[in-house]
């Protein structure tokens, strides 16, 4: 059942050492255009599993499948968005150069890339005078956008998020986790979320997926029933407490 | 304007009187002590040598300047060029930069009359002490640079599936060229150097003029006031290239400069 989807796990494990999973017994199956986060205690494997999806990790056993293709295959030709925790955006290039990276990377012509630049500044409301500054010169919010632009630059079929706003303020990470959602709801973009933050989780998706330590694999997956478009007031709502604290309990149980 | 003034009186006004007092209390020592003008010429006698041998002393200084450039360029090369191969296969760089390292601490000085034995006495020989003296700092300093890349960048270049050539070139070099900058400062005063101590054994008879030849030819004539111009002469020489290394450096570094919020820029 799992295989048909379009991003499977079945019994996926990846041991660094032999004999050590990190991560193991991983079963996931997520449709195209859904949204979700994954939370867990640090060291329980959520990077590992986003960075497998990304073809940075392979798996030492199992299946993992992306659009019917195994990540990190030679001739795989998917396109994957990731967003790392810190921007990593190259200091001795501008805004633009840095958003089009993955596009020189990949050999688009000139032209061509600076027109994907102007959409995704747009996309991501960025002015075209920010484009030609230096990251140096620019805030920890903006940075993190620009390393957001960079990763939509390719109109990726899957954007992965490894707790990219944890640095930032409440006010800034809850404006870009509108932002997150304006994008996906746009784009119809397949996006999972790593973050350890419960309300961010829950604010952000439709499947709250909890893991737990030790080696790493997801014990429980929340539903959120709440309607898009998501705004600031639904984390002040009743029912966004108590489903803060649902999954914040299955996280505490399953912390050791 | 009110800036400039206080910078005279507080950063300049201080080390310029220092010096006329060390100059005056030289100046008053050979006289009191009737030092001989072979050991020790008072600083007058020093600036009318200047004044009188200037263009020997410009065409030295140019000379030996030709070969510190010489000798620094081809480090550049040479040493950027094994950096990239270092950083490209492991089996290379475990065998041959153990060696890089441990040359940078031994007097390389040394090898100098070999390389006059095998390769004569001409400018070739000077160019070559200066090359091989100033090469270790580049070795090492673009060899660190291009191995301490952030291993989030490499993810990033992976994800999109960069070539080799394509994560050496956009981000490997450019990653390298601030540990660049502090390899290529300290290999151009050591390109000075080399420079003078290869005129030194190339020996003054040699037809080679520079600084180096002048300062051991005025040494053995005892013409002590043209052996302290030439010192001084070298002394310029080196603070004129290292500061040119320095300038230019720094300006290539304000692309590179790290993230810094406080940045008078923003």
């Amino acid at each position: 059942m799992h295989a048909d989807a379009f991003l499977s796990f079945q019994e996926v494990e990846l041991a660094f050492e032999p004999g050590k999973p990190a991560v193991r017994d991983l079963n996931l199956a997520i449709e195209s255009g859904e949204i979700l986060s994954l939370v867990g205690p640090s060291g329980c494997g959520k990077s590992t599993l986003l960075r497998m999806i990304a073809g940075l990790e392979r798996p030492t056993a199992g299946h993992l499948q992306l659009d019917g293709k195994s990540p990190g295959a030679r001739n795989a030709s998917l396109r994957i968005g990731y967003v790392f925790q810190e921007p990593h955006l190259l200091p001795w290039r501008t805004v633009r150069d840095n958003i089009r990276l993955p596009l020189e990377l990949q050999g688009v012509s000139y032209e061509e890339q600076q027109a994907e630049v102007d959409q995704v500044l747009d996309l991501i409301e960025l002015s075209p005078a920010d484009g030609d500054k230096f990251p140096r010169m620019l805030s920890g919010g903006m940075r993190m956008r620009v390393s957001l632009a960079r990763a939509l630059v390719t109109r990726p079929q899957v954007l992965l998020m490894d707790e990219p706003f944890a640095a930032l303020d409440d006010v800034i990470r809850q404006q870009l986790n509108e932002e997150v959602l304006r994008i996906w709801k746009e784009k119809e973009l397949t996006t999972l979320f790593v973050t350890h933050h419960v309300p961010e989780a829950v604010f952000l998706s439709q499947r709250v997926l909890v893991m737990s330590p030790g080696p790493g694999t997801i014990v429980e997956s929340i539903e959120i029933p709440f309607r898009y478009p998501r705004k600031w007031e639904l984390r002040s709502t009743q029912e966004f407490a108590e489903l803060t604290g649902t999954v914040g309990n299955v996280l505490r149980e399953n912390a050791s | 304007m009110k800036a400039w003034i206080a910078w005279i009186f507080r950063d300049l006004f201080p080390p310029v009187a220092l010096f006329g007092l060390v100059l005056i209390a030289w100046d008053v020592a050979v006289w009191w002590f009737a030092i001989p003008p072979f050991l020790l010429p008072r600083p007058m006698q020093i600036l009318g040598t200047f004044h009188e041998e200037d263009s020997r002393l410009v065409w030295a200084t140019l000379v030996t300047g030709q070969g510190a450039l010489g000798g620094f360029g081809l480090s550049l090369a040479v040493g950027i060029t094994l950096g990239l191969i270092f950083s490209q296969s492991r089996i290379i760089r475990q065998s041959c930069y153990p060696y890089a390292i441990f040359l940078q601490t031994v007097p390389i000085v040394a090898i100098a009359p070999l390389v006059v034995t095998w390769f004569g006495t001409g400018f070739f020989s000077v160019l070559l002490v200066s090359f091989i003296i100033s090469l270790f700092p580049i070795i090492t300093n673009a060899t660190a640079g291009l191995m301490a890349v952030d291993p989030g960048l490499i993810d990033l270049f992976r994800i999109n599936r960069a070539t080799r050539w394509q994560t050496l070139f956009k981000l490997r070099f450019p990653n390298s060229i601030p540990h660049l900058v502090t390899g290529a400062k300290t290999s151009a005063g050591l390109a000075v150097v080399g420079a003078i101590v290869g005129e030194f054994f190339v020996g003054y008879g040699s037809g080679q003029a520079g600084l180096g030849n002048l300062i051991l030819q005025t040494m053995n004539q005892m013409k002590t006031d043209l052996l302290f111009a030439s010192v001084i002469a070298s002394a310029s020489l080196g603070v004129a290239i290292f500061g040119l290394v320095n300038a230019l450096g720094g300006t290539l570094l304000k692309r590179w400069q790290q993230y810094d919020a406080n940045d008078p820029l923003f």
